[in-house]
């Protein structure tokens, strides 16, 4: 330990004393966190085990035995590893074509692969049925081909690629960019062409990136639910199962002992992320892209890249025009005469869920940031008896699918002795425990970008901890809190398994409506929410910079 | 972090405020209800009653089981008071839990016994039964006539043609299925759902879901409520109705009160009008085509052909046994779903 640290150090343990803001706030945040994170599935746990009369684990056994669960658990890892493996290639593809290639255009093909990450996954759903289901205007309508190959495992695939392949292309761009080019420039110095350079040089050093793709989009295809509701057909998987079990036959226990199956192979793959993660950025130490890039020229590969993004913008684009297209025609598939209708329904009848959806989103962004902020804080420059472990729990709802979180919110908020539901703050919760990790994280971030010297001047002219915070700290990492918040708004307003169980006649949401509204086929009305939900999205995104963020607007007026 | 909106903050100060004053006003003035029926029918229907009674009411539409889930993990704080427009099986579910508040709405001495719980637990408002629903072009394209029978069902030409809810999830499938059973017997009724199943394109979550289905010519015959197939009939739909001559089975929609409702005086009204002629009308005119159970209320025209049709005598006691549903399903997802690819 340095001179200074040890310094600082003293300086932290003596603020301790005198500083009253952090050690009132601090049991209080372990408290929410334990509450809200750690006691619902302790509950939905405890539903699943000990249940009836029999021993402990009867249920879990019997469960684990039926053959049509075992089915729907083979469903489910292979639809996800089958989305993981094809959205790895796909992501890793796309991001190449971005990063190294010369094509033309770029800002049009991000745009247009970053648009399903801002809306609902089960748009995509509602997207592809218009499109290519028996009826679709490209299966029926072109080809004349009446097929149900949609509904089941290739409709689903497709579905889960387009909603949640560019997650894993952000990741990769992000990858290929750090990447140090350097490497690259020195096998080409050496003779080697661009894709020799490729294979022996990037590829070795994207491995753990890929892996990390491949366990992401594991994640990303278990948790969903809206997709396998909407195009299951035949192909039945755990998250709709749960679904099923609990609304159609009444049997929670059983619903809970399924979502431990659902559970543990999520946690198995957020462990091994973890780890990979970890190692990756060991190895990226001091590979910070530096020198200049120096983009593939080589013309078949050019043309190649450009029919890549061309397909998948394509796709992506044909998804969101026949949406838009559903919203204003009489009854697509049928009768396309243009109407208003829906859009008039989607702002009277709808009107609810889409002033409920963004106050709760608004203010549950708010509150994930902020408590993130202040566990990131906790975390990193304090040494409080226990931080590891408060992080760790409000951590670990990145590794629960959205259905076990909303389920067993469900569970453990419906009586004594917290008593939640039908409430907006059920809602809430839900929500910002969902966001939570991201909000510590961009907390972390925003932190890590201020040398530890600004709040140890702050301490030595005798600020509290709590005051270095708010008026150094604060002001400083705006913007990253800025981009968190609108991140948590986006990821708590498109969510449909964690709020599924917890709507209420009182609070209503886009996504259910989304859902009801497919189910009893009122395809216009969907299409015309779905229309409103991402427009609102996108205002955010580009709203809140413009009218918050005064760095932005200084930048962007010169 | 609760006390956010106007809403959030009344649904607080309702629960939290022992004033009994306040508490006796705002009961007065609203009601909370889950709805079964279409949206524009639960929309018709609460405004209807608004309007006559100035009780300010809430909604939420749920299917079958949505609701009964809701209101069995509310037991311990009940959020509404009525459930409306929900099959007799899971109002029996309900009550075997002891989650109903018995009632005799004022007025429900009109309705034949055989629609009202004898202890006064639920009463029917509307019954309606299962038919067959076929895409005209469908028909026209392959020259076939529509099914007439629950036989037909299973002929080759309707292979991947027919879609119904699935009995895990949807009032219909499982109506459909327990009506098989009845008909034909337990041995018999299996085995016919299972070369049924043969020819099944999707069992769909919702009841109403092959309603689009069909109306779209997605597939070309779905089972269906009759008042889902009138209702898309009336809204121009190419699709024709058919019934099974071997006799077709039925539901009860009911209305019953909550346990424990937090509004049970403003409930109390809305369970005596919704008996009434004026409410049980509504239903036809917002296209939701029921036979009403109160025989003062008029029968819509596009139901009329229907009264007379052939109906097994449906054993409510039965389907409605929370076990007889356990044993079912399991075994439709077992022996069924499970070879399905």
């Amino acid at each position: 330990m340095t001179h200074v640290e040890a310094n600082a150090a003293a300086a932290g343990e003596e603020g301790i004393g005198r500083n009253l803001v952090l050690p009132v706030l601090y049991p209080l945040l372990a408290l929410l966190i334990l509450v809200f994170v750690a006691y619902p599935m302790f509950v939905l746990f405890g539903r699943a085990v000990v249940e009836g009369s029999g021993p402990p684990f009867t249920l879990v056994w019997k469960v684990a035995a039926d053959p049509y669960n075992r089915k729907v658990f083979w469903n489910t890892l292979l639809l996800g590893a089958i989305v993981a493996v094809l959205g790895t290639l796909l992501a890793t593809a796309y991001a190449y074509a971005m990063t190294r290639v010369s094509i033309p255009g770029k800002k049009v093909w991000h745009f247009f692969a970053m648009l399903p990450t801002i809306s609902p996954p089960i748009l995509m759903a509602l997207g592809l049925i218009l499109l290519y289901g028996r009826r679709g205007i490209v299966t029926y309508g072109l080809f004349g081909i009446q097929t149900t190959g949609l509904y089941g495992l290739y409709g689903l695939v497709i579905a889960q690629l387009m909603s949640y392949f560019p997650f894993a292309y952000l990741l990769m761009l992000n990858l290929f960019r750090g990447l140090d080019a350097s490497m690259e420039e020195a096998a080409g110095t050496l003779g080697a062409n661009a894709w020799q350079a490729l294979r022996t040089v990037s590829l070795p050093l994207l491995l753990p990136g890929l892996a990390g793709s491949v366990l992401l989009l594991f994640g990303y295809s278990f948790a969903d639910l809206g997709n396998p509701m909407l195009l299951g057909g035949d192909f039945p998987v755990l998250s709709a199962q749960i679904y099923q079990t609990i609304i159609g036959m009444y049997d929670v226990p059983q619903g809970a002992a399924l979502a431990i199956f659902l559970l543990a192979p999520s946690v198995l793959m957020f462990v091994a992320h973890k780890r990979l993660s970890s190692r990756m950025s060991y190895a990226t130490v001091g590979a910070k892209g530096s020198s200049r890039l120096r983009l593939v020229m080589y013309l078949p590969a050019r043309i190649a890249a450009l029919v890549l993004v061309g397909i998948v913008t394509l796709a992506i684009c044909l998804q969101y025009a026949t949406i838009l297209a559903g919203a204003f025609t009489q009854l697509f598939g049928i009768n396309y005469t243009p109407t208003l209708r829906h859009v008039i329904a989607t702002f009277t009848k709808s009107r609810g869920a889409i002033l409920d959806t963004f106050a709760l989103g608004v203010i549950s962004a708010i509150v994930s940031v902020g408590l993130g902020l202040v566990i990131a804080h906790l975390v990193a420059r304090t040494r409080h008896f226990g931080r590891g472990l408060v992080d760790f729990v409000a951590n670990t709802p990145l590794a629960i699918p959205g259905t076990v979180i909303g389920l067993a919110f469900a569970l453990a908020f419906s009586g004594s002795p917290l008593l939640l539901t039908g409430t907006a703050a059920i809602i809430i919760v839900a929500f910002v425990v969902r966001a939570l990790p991201y909000g510590i994280r961009s907390g972390v971030a925003a932190l890590d970008q201020i040398h530890r010297s600004l709040d140890e001047a702050s301490m030595t002219m005798g600020a509290t901890s709590g005051q270095t915070l708010w008026r150094v700290l604060l002001p400083l990492v705006r913007p990253a809190l800025l981009a968190g918040m609108v991140f948590a708004f986006t990821r708590s307003v498109t969510t449909l398994s964690a709020v599924i169980f917890v709507v209420s006649p009182h609070w209503s949401l886009v996504t259910p409506t989304i859902l009801s509204q497919m189910d009893r086929g009122d395809v216009g009305e969907a299409a015309a929410l779905s229309v409103v939900v991402v427009l609102m999205v996108l205002a955010v995104i580009h709203g809140v910079p413009r009218l918050f963020d005064r760095d932005w607007r200084e930048v962007h007026q010169e | 972090m609760i006390h956010i909106s106007r809403r959030a903050l009344n649904l607080g100060l309702a629960s939290a405020l022992t004033l009994p004053a306040s508490r006796l006003s705002a009961q007065a003035r609203k009601v909370t209800l889950y709805m079964g029926p279409p949206e524009a029918t639960c929309t018709a229907l609460v405004e209807a009653f608004e309007k006559k009674s100035g009780i300010k009411p809430t909604m939420l539409r749920l299917s079958a089981g949505e609701a009964i889930n809701r209101i069995r993990a509310e037991r311990n704080s009940p959020q509404a008071s009525i459930l409306y427009g929900i099959g007799l099986p899971s109002m029996m579910t309900l009550k075997a839990d002891g989650l109903l508040e018995a009632y005799r709405p004022k007025g429900s001495e009109d309705i034949p016994a055989k629609y009202k719980d004898p202890e006064g637990f639920w009463t029917g408002t509307d019954v309606d039964f299962i038919g067959f629903a076929s895409n005209k072009q469908f028909l026209a394209e392959k020259k076939l006539k529509a099914p007439q029978s629950w036989e037909d069902l299973t002929r080759p030409e309707f292979a991947g043609q027919i879609c119904v809810g699935s009995p895990a999830t949807s009032g219909t499938g499982y109506t459909f299925i327990t009506t098989v059973l009845q008909v034909m017997g337990e041995t018999k009724g299996w085995d016919y759902l299972k070369r049924f199943n043969a020819n099944v394109a999707q069992y769909t979550r919702s009841g109403i879901g092959p309603t689009q289905l069909v109306g779209r010519g997605e597939v070309g015959v779905g089972l269906l409520f009759a008042h889902d197939i009138l209702g898309s009939i009336h809204k121009g739909f190419p699709m024709e109705m058919s019934l099974p001559q071997e006799g077709t089975g039925y539901d009860l929609f009911c209305s019953v009160l909550l346990k424990g409702a937090p509004e049970p005086e403003a409930a109390r009204t809305f369970l005596d009008w919704a008996v009434t002629p004026e409410s049980i009308e509504l239903l036809a005119a917002s296209e939701y085509f029921d036979v009403p159970t109160n025989p003062k209320a008029k029968v819509h025209d596009l139901i009329k052909p229907y009264r007379d049709a052939k109906m097994v005598n449906f054993d409510f006691a039965w389907a409605g046994n929370p076990d007889t549903r356990k044993t079912i399903i399991d075994r439709f997802q077992n022996e069924i779903l499970a070879g399905r690819k």
